[in-house]
């Protein structure tokens, strides 16, 4: 009789532990079995995920992706856990992530519902929308200005599709659009006069004026035109692993707050803490 | 971590991408772009090519030099720098008024300024090919046509051109599968044709490998259909006794 009834705990704890390890999912199974877990980065996305100086991986986005590492880590009740950091750029981000070489991308990847398609997105990190810098001697000054003016966009960036929206809307119909490779072209274009404007995420739009040579003849205009959610990404159908990812940033949010983490990155390039972006973090810092 | 692929959802192919509205018609405009500045740089590398080769062939030293400095500048700088010099510092270096004009007034300024740079790049080849064409014109029959009294203008009407003309038409089609293919540089100034159609989708959709493939068929189609249309050309054209018989 009582070796019956330890047979049942026994099979019962085996169940239950079987269950768990079902329930992993392929990528945290996968970084259990092997003791590593490979980040990608973007290694030009100022201030988001970048190549540092010592030539590690650095930034916003990174530095989130750490404490997700810590948290597998944790989790998974592993005693070591190596990370690996691997440049992935928007060409090569998705073949990367789909055959399972970088199990999650760390950078200012826009979310979008077509991209949901073929990858899975966590909880929006932080929300930018589209400026625009214009010449000044171009007159341009909002958005219905742009009539039979040339714009210099991204070639594939979510701003290319928000910019047909908003011409549509508002009449503009004489648009020429430059398409530009590198975000750096961007500015070149402006600088030459190749283009009267260039818009692209307020994030780069800042950074690349403020180290603009002919900045005081280049103007960023005040409209926000669009909304850029920023998440991190990762493979497409592998709930366990996102809600790891989640329940990271929702804690990280939530209990560190995410000050520090804006004033490390962000504030010293003169990004301000307003209303939407305090919102977008309440948004994401959901309770256990 | 190949072994993942197997029990990861891995890639999601979606064939049905490249045949939905507007990516179907991105790679439309793309083609289009493509063919227009795979024929209008050819055309450009002929006409400018084509006295070229004939220059080099000239006794005049000065005449054969000039011809020389072209085909080795345009030849030995590689096609993407040229297509940058030519979108980026020309522009810079041109008057102000003209400077401006080429990256603003002028039609379809990324465009003319590919099929600029393509069409010249690729005069520098034909140029060569039409030289070689012209010196396989057998020594023995220019002398042979000398001793039968034809003037110089005659030998090359009568003698030199037309056997030469057969000769370099096998080798103008492939060039003109090259300017075709190398146009795909052209996407690094800003044309949005076939190749930067599908990055743009990738970026779009995340369906990358979709894009590139129809990409590719595109190419490869219009290369073979092109050489299925001019293989029977080159057979009517072979001159039996001075060419060998296979080519």
């Amino acid at each position: 009789m009582r070796s019956k009834k330890w047979f049942a705990a026994l099979a019962g704890v085996t169940l239950a532990f079987s269950s768990v390890a079902a329930d992993l999912g392929p990528t945290l199974s996968k970084i259990r079995d092997s003791g590593v877990m490979t980040i990608g980065y973007n290694e030009t996305s100022i201030p988001f995920s970048f190549t540092g100086n010592g030539g590690n991986a650095e930034g916003y986005a990174v530095d989130l992706c750490r404490k997700v590492a810590d948290r597998v880590k944790s989790e998974l009740g592993l005693e070591k856990l190596q990370v690996r950091y691997v440049p992935a750029t928007s060409q090569t981000r998705i073949p990367l992530l789909t055959n399972g070489t970088i199990d999650i991308e760390c950078s200012s990847t826009t979310e979008t519902l077509t991209r949901n398609r073929q990858v899975d997105f966590s909880f929006n990190h932080y929300i930018t929308g589209t400026k625009c810098m214009a010449r000044k001697d171009s007159n341009v000054l909002k958005v219905t200005d742009l009539d039979g003016k040339t714009i210099a966009l991204v070639q594939g960036s979510t701003t290319e599709r928000h910019l047909d929206r908003i011409a549509k809307d508002r009449n503009v119909n004489n648009l020429r659009v430059l398409n530009i490779k590198s975000f750096t072209e961007g500015l070149i274009a402006v600088e030459t006069g190749r283009a009267d404007t260039f818009c692209t995420d307020e994030t780069l739009i800042r950074g690349l004026h403020a180290k603009s040579r002919k900045k005081d003849d280049i103007i960023v205009m005040d409209e926000m035109l669009s909304v850029e959610p920023y998440a991190l990404m990762v493979r497409r159908d592998d709930s366990e692993f996102r809600l790891l990812v989640n329940k990271t940033l929702a804690a990280e949010f939530r209990d560190r707050g995410y000050e520090g983490i804006f004033n490390k990155w962000l504030a010293p390039l003169g990004f301000e803490l307003d209303e939407r972006t305090r919102l977008v973090y309440e948004l994401t810092a959901k309770p256990e | 971590m190949s072994s993942f692929a197997g029990n990861g959802p891995g890639y999601r192919w979606d064939w049905s991408i490249i045949f939905t509205e507007p990516y179907l018609d991105w790679l439309y405009t793309g083609l289009q772009l493509t063919l227009i500045m795979g024929v209008a740089g050819f055309g450009l590398a002929l006409l400018i090519g084509v006295p070229l080769g004939v220059a080099r062939t000239s006794r005049s030293r000065l005449i054969s030099y000039v011809a020389k400095l072209y085909v080795d500048v345009f030849r030995n700088i590689p096609l993407l720098v040229q297509m940058f010099l030519w979108f980026y510092v020309i522009p810079e270096i041109l008057p102000a008024a003209l400077g401006t004009w080429v990256k603003r007034g002028m039609p379809e300024p990324e465009l003319t300024t590919a099929i600029v740079c393509l069409g010249t790049a690729g005069a520098a080849r034909v140029g060569e090919h039409v030289r070689a064409a012209i010196n396989t014109v057998p020594a023995g029959l220019i002398a042979a046509a000398h001793a039968s009294g034809l003037s110089g203008l005659q030998i090359n009407r009568y003698i030199v051109l037309p056997l030469a003309t057969r000769r370099v038409i096998p080798t103008l089609i492939s060039e003109f599968l090259a300017v075709f293919k190398n146009s795909s540089l052209a996407m690094t100034i800003g044309v949005l044709e076939i190749t930067a159609q599908s990055r743009r989708i990738l970026d779009f959709t995340f369906h990358g490998f979709e894009a590139f493939t129809a990409a590719t068929v595109l190419y490869a189609t219009i290369c073979i259909l092109t050489l299925m249309l001019v293989l029977p050309l080159e057979k009517r054209l072979r001159v039996h006794g001075l060419m060998a018989s296979k080519v």
